[in-house]
């Protein structure tokens, strides 16, 4: 534990000490203000209520807390790729890996504390923007959400709160791939540019397919109001999960010593 | 690209080993397989008796690396780096400062510790190096150009460190250098590195017999032999009809020891040849090189 202990202390102390960081906790600001603001806005047609988490329908209630946790995870989880792409290639351009990788560690637990320490530290702030987020609908909609079934507010809550971590966990084990494998920080943001065009291309063809799926009656979900609550959230959750742990194995896989200190 | 070919040395307990060689002669490779950072492709490295491939982290644990461009880390203070260091090395943070505060000091650094490293000059970044490479008491200290960039005052403050450490500990160390006066000041054995061992042995054996200096005088020679008497360079001394030639074990200090004496007893000093051993022809010889 001294390790990850000593290994988070130095990213936390870097993360908060580098202003440049300011720029990316004012954007999440922003961004929660702003999704408080639409939810606030924005009613489905025919609700009494004024805003989304006002609706009389317990499905938008419950789906709407779910996809604002979503996004707010998603969006909180971009702060964690610099620092997962300077895990290791970083520390090569700023002349200390060496020391580092001269230290008495073995390889697979070097990987994971460094990975683990900039994911707690990513995932630390998209906790902050939900438990933000949950702390004012509960306020603002405590009598929406008391429409909700016996027990089923607590299970939401229980649902969201994993979100940030398992959203970080994502990025993080990219950003650990190209990070073992660049030999320069520009090179790294050139690697995983070229990663996310590749995976936006892919999630804009999944969707053409869906719509097409759509328009023959084969997809079940169409609207928001259709949408089946907890086989969709298990979904995501369970495909994030996939898709981190592939992406934190395949790093671990690609880490070499010679490799980065070349 | 063959980095190192038929490369084979031995290094003693409590014994400077000094590696020359120009750039890229194989100084950095040596050093990093010895700390384990790379695998020969054949043959071994051992440290203590253990093969560093199979005995990584066990080795890793007992060694001390200043590597030739070493950074810091851009936000952490000197005391925050240095127990982190000590952290990657299983230390408390107040065992860090315990072992750390005597070192700084003697080093000039003890009333930096909460200043930055990045604010610092070159050469106090190169003594907090030494001083994180020792915190965890290495029984092998690798040292790569330590003293590069350094001003004469703090490569003889590091110096004297280390002459200190495998004098009084036992630390055994392997020093890369291309600077000759620090390999000639501190290693009494060398090797001379270009992809392969050109050279191997005592100073004596690889550059010729012992160092000696003649020193040319319009003053007396009575007058040069008393100075050298005081400064205890009487062993081999020889009077000679064009001077005194003296017999030195470290010329790099006595040369200039021995000129600023002189002076001080007004002796009229013609000339100061260097004579005897030359390891700068050594090096061209085996190297092919010009020396730094």
């Amino acid at each position: 534990m001294r390790l990850f202990w000593t290994l988070l202390v130095k990213e936390a102390r870097s993360v908060v000490r580098d202003r440049q960081n300011l720029v990316g906790v004012a954007s999440l600001a922003v961004t929660l203000a702003f999704v408080l603001w639409t939810v606030e806005q924005t009613a489905p047609p025919g609700d009494s209520a004024t805003g989304l988490l006002g609706s009389d329908e317990v499905q938008t209630v419950r789906l709407v807390v779910l996809v604002i946790a979503q996004s707010l995870s998603a969006y909180a989880s971009f702060f964690a790729i610099p620092l997962a792409l300077a895990t290791f290639v970083g520390e090569k351009e700023s002349q200390t890996l060496e020391l580092l990788l001269a230290a008495p560690i073995p390889d697979a637990r070097l990987y994971v504390f460094k990975v683990l320490s900039i994911t707690i530290l990513g995932a630390g702030f998209g906790l902050l923007l939900l438990v933000a987020f949950l702390g004012w609908a509960g306020v603002a909609h405590g009598a929406a959400l008391a429409r909700l079934p016996s027990g089923e507010l607590a299970l939401l809550v229980l649902a969201a709160l994993p979100l940030p971590l398992l959203y970080t966990l994502v990025q993080v084990g990219l950003g650990a791939c190209v990070s073992v494998r660049a030999d320069s920080m520009k090179g790294a943001g050139q690697l995983l540019g070229g990663l996310y065009m590749l995976g936006f291309a892919g999630c804009g063809g999944v969707m053409i397919a869906l719509g097409k799926s759509r328009d023959q009656g084969l997809l079940l979900i169409d609207t928001v109001n259709e949408l089946s609550f907890w086989p969709y959230y298990l979904t995501t959750f369970v495909g994030s999960g996939v898709l981190a742990l592939l992406f934190l194995v395949v790093g671990g896989l690609l880490f070499r010593r010679e490799r980065l200190i070349r | 690209m063959v980095a190192l070919d038929d490369v084979s040395l031995t290094v003693e307990r409590g014994e400077v080993f000094g590696l020359l060689g120009p750039n890229g002669a194989g100084k950095t490779t040596t050093i990093r397989l010895l700390a384990g950072l790379l695998e020969p492709t054949q043959g071994a490295a051992r440290v203590l008796g253990r093969d560093v491939r199979t005995d990584a982290t066990w080795v890793r644990r007992r060694i001390g690396l200043v590597p030739g461009e070493a950074g810091h880390h851009r936000w952490l203070s000197l005391v925050e780096e240095l127990i982190y260091y000590g952290g990657l090395y299983g230390l408390e943070p107040q065992e860090c400062l315990r072992r750390s505060l005597p070192l700084l000091e003697r080093l000039g650094l003890g009333d930096r510790l909460d200043h930055r490293v990045s604010t610092f000059s070159k050469g106090m970044r190169r003594k907090a190096q030494l001083v994180r490479a020792l915190l965890h008491r290495p029984l092998v200290l690798l040292l790569d150009e330590p003293t590069s960039g350094l001003d004469p005052a703090v490569a003889e403050e590091v110096w004297g460190l280390l002459q200190e450490l495998c004098g009084d500990q036992g630390v055994s160390i392997v020093l890369c250098s291309h600077y000759l006066e620090e390999v000639e000041r501190l290693c009494p054995r060398i090797g001379m590195l270009r992809t392969r061992l050109h050279a191997v042995g005592t100073l004596a054996q690889v550059a010729g017999g012992p160092q000696t200096v003649l020193i040319r005088a319009a003053s007396p020679a009575s007058s040069v032999v008393e100075v050298a008497e005081r400064l205890g360079l009487d062993q081999g001394l020889e009077r000679r009809a064009d001077g005194v030639r003296l017999q030195l074990t470290c010329p790099a200090r006595e040369i200039p020891e021995l000129v600023r004496a002189l002076v001080a007893a007004e002796v009229d000093v013609l000339a100061v040849e260097p004579t005897g051993r030359d390891l700068r022809r050594a090096y061209r010889a085996h190297i092919g090189d010009e020396p730094s």
